[in-house]
Order: structure tokens, then sequence, then C-alpha cells
């Protein structure tokens, strides 16, 4: 009970943390989701050109998840809901 | 069927491969009751009676079995526990994680043990169904935590996106952390553990079979391979216990996640 800052800060950690650890998952399941669309397209219609497009199309969506997640400077505290009694704005 | 196929050695030299995985049965008549399961009950058996002894009678002036254990708790108290999940809550999942770091750190760790030898995790349904918990632990806690429309919707449409641009992100965002999580999660684990033994098996019974079968200066050339034999065995006691380390940070992390999705 004695450190009433102390979980606040740790959160902020604990995701960007995460975002390290995300990235190759978030790479993996844009490659996963839109190659294996391009994979059934190609299928469907016989052809052999939407595998690698929806391989690099899934690419490019999960580096651009990832800049959104984790890679833009963070918003100004103004949006932190909840009030912290001291020193949120310095 | 029959696991004991590779029973019969051929002739020279046998190259390692999954097939080094497959244990007879113990028992005979027993077939899932293989050496890895055997290691998987002692190694529950090891850590409650180190734990038992080590926190039986605490003293101001620790003993070094009281040391040792104290140690290993604290570390994973504070470095994976209170400092990912915050000190409000991190009690509720201190159980989950320590277990889930000394059960994998000493399973890991038999791969090396003389006379063991063999990592239980080098065989994937010992990670499966350890992801599988963490799995449900995490998800369980974001959906008790932020409602099950809350989760989903903090988890699958993060903001100050365009709003067209999530009919692309939602169900990639979905796809990461409902499946490929545990997948990479599971696979890291397992993979380390089954490469790190493969390459003990490469260079220590390769070497045994120079010695053993070469004739004149490879019986020499022996000396090296066991020599890498060695050192790769004190870098896998780094991996295994770093393998460990990992497995229970990212459930911290995924837990402390699943808390908090606003960011």
């Amino acid at each position: 009970m004695g450190q009433d800052n102390r979980p606040h800060a740790a959160h902020y950690d604990a995701s960007a943390d995460t975002g390290a650890w995300d990235i190759v998952a978030y790479l993996l399941s844009g490659m996963l989701l839109w190659g294996g669309a391009g994979w059934l397209i190609d299928r469907w219609l016989g052809l052999r050109v939407f595998l690698p497009i929806g391989l690099l199309f899934g690419t490019g969506l999960a580096l651009y998840l990832v800049y959104v997640r984790y890679g833009r400077a963070p918003e100004p505290p103004a949006d932190r809901h909840d009030g912290e009694p001291n020193g949120s704005s310095r | 069927m029959s696991l004991v196929v590779l029973a019969e050695e051929g002739e020279g030299y046998n190259p390692p491969g999954s097939g080094d995985f497959k244990l007879p049965p113990i028992i005979e008549n027993l077939e899932w009751f293989t050496k890895p399961y055997l290691m998987a009950l002692i190694s529950v058996v090891i850590l409650v009676a180190f734990f038992y002894f080590a926190a039986r009678k605490p003293k101001m002036v620790p003993s070094r079995l009281q040391f040792a254990g104290e140690g290993i708790y604290g570390f994973v108290r504070r470095d994976l526990a209170r400092d990912i999940i915050g000190s409000a809550e991190f009690m509720k999942f201190l159980p989950l994680i320590f277990s889930l770091f000394i059960f994998i750190a000493l399973n890991n760790v038999f791969g090396i043990i003389p006379f063991i030898q063999f990592p239980t995790m080098s065989l994937i349904g010992f990670p499966i169904a350890l992801t599988l918990i963490v799995w449900i632990v995490y998800n369980w806690v974001g959906i008790r935590r932020q409602g099950p429309i809350g989760y989903f919707k903090n988890m699958m449409f993060p903001p100050g996106v365009p709003s067209w641009v999530y009919i692309l992100l939602a169900p990639l965002e979905l796809v990461s952390t409902v499946f490929v999580r545990p997948l990479t999660l599971s696979l890291r684990l397992f993979a380390n553990m089954f490469a790190g033994h493969l390459l003990l098996i490469v260079f220590i019974l390769g070497g045994e079979y120079m010695l053993l079968e070469g004739e004149g200066i490879v019986k020499v050339l022996s000396i090296g391979a066991f020599a890498m034999g060695i050192v790769m065995t004190f870098f896998e006691l780094l991996v295994q216990v770093l393998q460990a380390y990992i497995f229970a940070l990212l459930t911290a992390l995924y837990i402390a996640g699943a808390m908090s999705e606003e960011h």
C-alpha cells in the first residue's frame, strides 16, 4: 500500500516490453493471414501471383500495426483517465 | 505404434535426428510412460522437496539452502512478477509465474545433468501443455478485467487509425494475440531445447564414433569433437535457464497486457 505511483509506472514499461516481443507475432500473423488469403485465391483462380502479393501485403500491414501500437510518440498525458492525485502534470 | 524401431543400430555412423527423441517405454505395455514423463514427475518431487526444506525453518541468518531458495523466489517475485504486473496485483499471478519458471528451468537443465541428459521440453507436448495454461490465464484475465466485448475491442481496434484500416488490422490483431502468441511461445521453448539436445548429440556421439571406429588421425581429432561437446554443454546451460526465464517473462507480460490494454 506504500507506493501509489509504482504500478502505473510499471504498466507503461510492460506495454513497451510486450511490443518488443510481439513484433515477431505480428509479422507472422500478417504473413499467415494475408499470405493464406492469397494462397486461397490462387487455388481458386489457378494462378500463382496472389500468394507473394498476400505475403508482402501482410508483412507491410504488420509493420504498420507495430508502428501504430508501439512506434508512435506517446500521446500527451491528458487522456489518462485514472486521475493521479499529484504530479500527473509534472 | 512401435517406437522402438530405432533399436536396430545400423552399421556405420547413425546421424542424429528426430528419432533420438522417441524413447521406448520404461514399463512394458505402458506406451506413454517414457523417460521424459518420469523426468517431469521427478522434477516436481525435487522442486517441492527443495522449496519445502528451504522454507521450512526460516532464520534471520539463512542457511545455504534457505539462501538459495529465497534467491530464486526473490528474483522471480521482484524482476518477473512485481516489476511487470505491478505491485498492486502481482501476488495473484506469482504462483503461476514462479511454478512455470522453476518447472521449465529444472526440466531444461535435465538436458545436461549426467545420466539424465534429456531436456523434457524438447518434446513438443510439454511446451504446448504449459502454453495452454498461460493462454487460458491471460485471455481469462483480459475478459474478466475488460469484459468480453471490451477485451476484444481493445485488442482489435488500436486507437488513432483511420476507420477503414480496421478492416485490415482487426483480423491481424486477433490472429496475432489469440493464435500466433501461443504458437511462438511454445515453439520457442521446444525448438531451443530440441536443437540444443541435437547439437550435444552431434558433438558427443560423433566424437565417440570417431574415437572408437576411426583410424589414425581421426581418433586424435575426436578430441576436438569432445571439446566442442563440453563447450556446448555450458552454452546449453545458459540457453536452458534463459528460455525458462523468457517463458515466465512473456507469461507476466501477457497477463500485464491483458489487464491494461488501453494505451
